[in-house]
């Protein structure tokens, strides 16, 4: 290994795209690809985390400036609804004008400043409480409340302040720019991801179920401890088992990156071999001493198994695309980042995770834990998103089965990571060369964001 | 029995009334669901893995009923 350059050295053990190349339905051609990226093992300054001036340097030329997903279409889908996107001190309504559009505006009375929707709800015109200043669904001025008052306001430049939106995959994004200003599009902004995301139909799911989760941290240090399997032999040891760690892939792109975490084979760490049955006892958490609920049958593997389970699971959404649906995409952990925050799986997969500052505080922030999943006749109402404090467990609202119990070990880092990094001696974080990299990009993203705004 | 052994050191972790009691080569110590040592002779314990076997809610799942593998959602 040491005569290998730094840029190629991998773990031992299997690599993702060898253990998919051996199953029965094989996941499309970018999943044998791959797009390292790899520009030095500078530190990350510890200031991107602790400091308020890089938080508002963040807010001026990234949160102001990018495409970044604000609600579901599903939140939205009658004529009149409105969704509240709140980001650091910027707050911003959706609103669904008509059958086949959605606007977005700053969500902000031009009267006297007041905040205008405070809550989603289905509304005829979009109100002010405070004075009673009205805007049509489209933004234009509705209505002037003693208007012999104000001469000076006419209503064509008295509309509603509004900015960009795009839908994909049933995912509606904003971006903070005047409608009219142009610039790069929403499909432009992801790229091949639209391509990787084709053939999963993301915007025939539902929100099964929405969690959010205040932590005492700074957003990205919340985000960063979702971006790499190298904590899992800390973390959570007990997925070792049954999961490539160290083994994981990942991928870099102009605005997105990937992890591809090999599932059905244990981590390269462990001195011993477990069979495909202690693999599955590992999943679904079988304890010594107690049955399984289910036996592999003979000459079937865990991968072949689950897979078969799954397609039979998908067959009543997808008909006979469930076929073609590969073991991979079943049963590996695909994550995907769309920067600066938010993280879809690929796949049928069901989890999206999105991580935001909480309100204007560079050291609190919220993430969200949705699970959109396929369904079979009249779409159901989306999950209303419950709210934990910094104390609560993701387990408390009882929606998100074992995985409640993995995010859960995973906060126990979060906010110690928070006090740590801020009464710490070191000035910068030596993170990986590979393993990390996905959070090296994330950094040289942001700071390629700040450089050009700064320019300006 | 809620056992479960450590993948890396092979120590056993399991849930008794005091807390999670770790035995790691012929040593046994009980620590609480944080991983803080409360007695015994073993010192070294895992606390994520304190957390997993000491805290609840744990319902053994089929595999048809995992966030993977389990039915779409039929509207009620």
């Amino acid at each position: 290994m040491q005569d290998v350059p730094v840029h190629l050295r991998r773990s031992p053990g299997p690599s993702f795209k060898s253990i998919a190349a051996q199953d029965a339905v094989l996941p499309a051609a970018h999943f044998f690809e791959e797009n390292p990226y790899f520009e030095g093992t500078q530190d990350i300054p510890v200031s991107r985390y602790t400091s308020r001036e890089f938080f508002d340097l963040e807010k001026e030329h990234v949160w102001r400036q990018v495409w970044q997903m604000a609600c579901r279409e599903e939140h939205v889908p009658v004529v009149g609804d409105t969704y509240v996107y709140d980001i650091c001190d910027m707050s911003f309504v959706i609103v669904r004008s008509d059958e086949n559009t959605i606007r977005a505006f700053w969500n902000v009375c031009n009267h006297r400043g007041r905040q205008l929707v405070s809550q989603p709800g289905r509304m005829k015109v979009l109100r002010c409480p405070f004075h009673g200043f009205s805007w049509n669904l489209d933004g234009s001025l509705a209505f002037v409340p003693t208007a012999w008052d104000f001469p000076h306001i006419e209503g064509d430049d008295f509309g509603l302040h509004e900015v960009q939106v795009d839908v994909w995959g049933g995912f509606v994004f904003i971006k903070p720019r005047p409608a009219d200003e142009g610039g790069e599009t929403l499909t432009e902004y992801l790229g091949e991801l639209v391509q990787h995301f084709a053939p999963w139909h993301m915007e025939t799911r539902f929100i099964e179920a929405h969690v959010a989760k205040v932590f005492n941290a700074n957003w990205k240090v919340v985000e960063e401890a979702f971006m790499e399997s190298f904590h899992v032999a800390g973390t959570h040891p007990q997925q070792m088992v049954r999961l490539g760690d160290v083994n994981t892939q990942y991928d870099c792109y102009e605005n997105f990156s990937r992890a591809l975490h090999p599932s059905g084979t244990p981590s390269p760490l462990l001195n011993w071999v477990p069979t495909e049955q202690e693999m599955l006892e590992s999943l679904l958490d079988v304890r010594e001493g107690e049955e399984a609920p289910v036996q592999i049958p003979e000459g079937e593997t865990l991968r072949s198994f689950a897979a078969q389970i799954g397609r039979a699971a998908l067959r009543p959404a997808i008909g006979d695309e469930a076929d073609a649906v590969s073991d991979a995409e079943l049963i590996d952990a695909m994550e995907y980042t769309i920067l600066p925050n938010f993280h879809p799986w690929a796949s049928y997969q069901r989890a999206v995770y999105r991580f935001r500052p909480h309100g204007d505080s560079h050291e609190q922030a919220v993430m969200e834990v949705m699970l959109i999943s396929p369904f079979e006749g009249e779409r159901p109402a989306p999950a209303k998103c419950v709210w934990l404090g910094v104390d609560e467990p993701w387990t408390k609202p009882d929606v998100l089965g074992i995985t409640g119990r993995i995010l859960d070990q995973d906060s126990t880092n979060i906010a110690k990571l928070q006090v740590g990094l801020r009464s710490a001696p070191i000035t910068g974080l030596r993170m990986s060369s590979y393993q990390e990299s996905r959070i090296r990009h994330f950094h040289a993203w942001l700071e390629k964001r700040i450089a050009a705004g700064e320019v300006k | 029995m809620r056992a479960i052994k450590h993948p890396l050191t092979l120590a056993t972790y399991e849930l008794c009334d005091e807390g999670v009691k770790v035995t790691d080569r012929g040593q046994v110590g009980v620590f609480s669901s944080e991983g803080e040592w409360l007695s015994g002779d073993n010192f070294m314990v895992c606390s994520n893995m304190c957390g997993w076997v000491g805290t609840g809610p744990r319902v053994p799942t089929d595999l048809k009923d995992h966030r993977r593998f389990r039915s779409i959602v039929t509207k009620e």
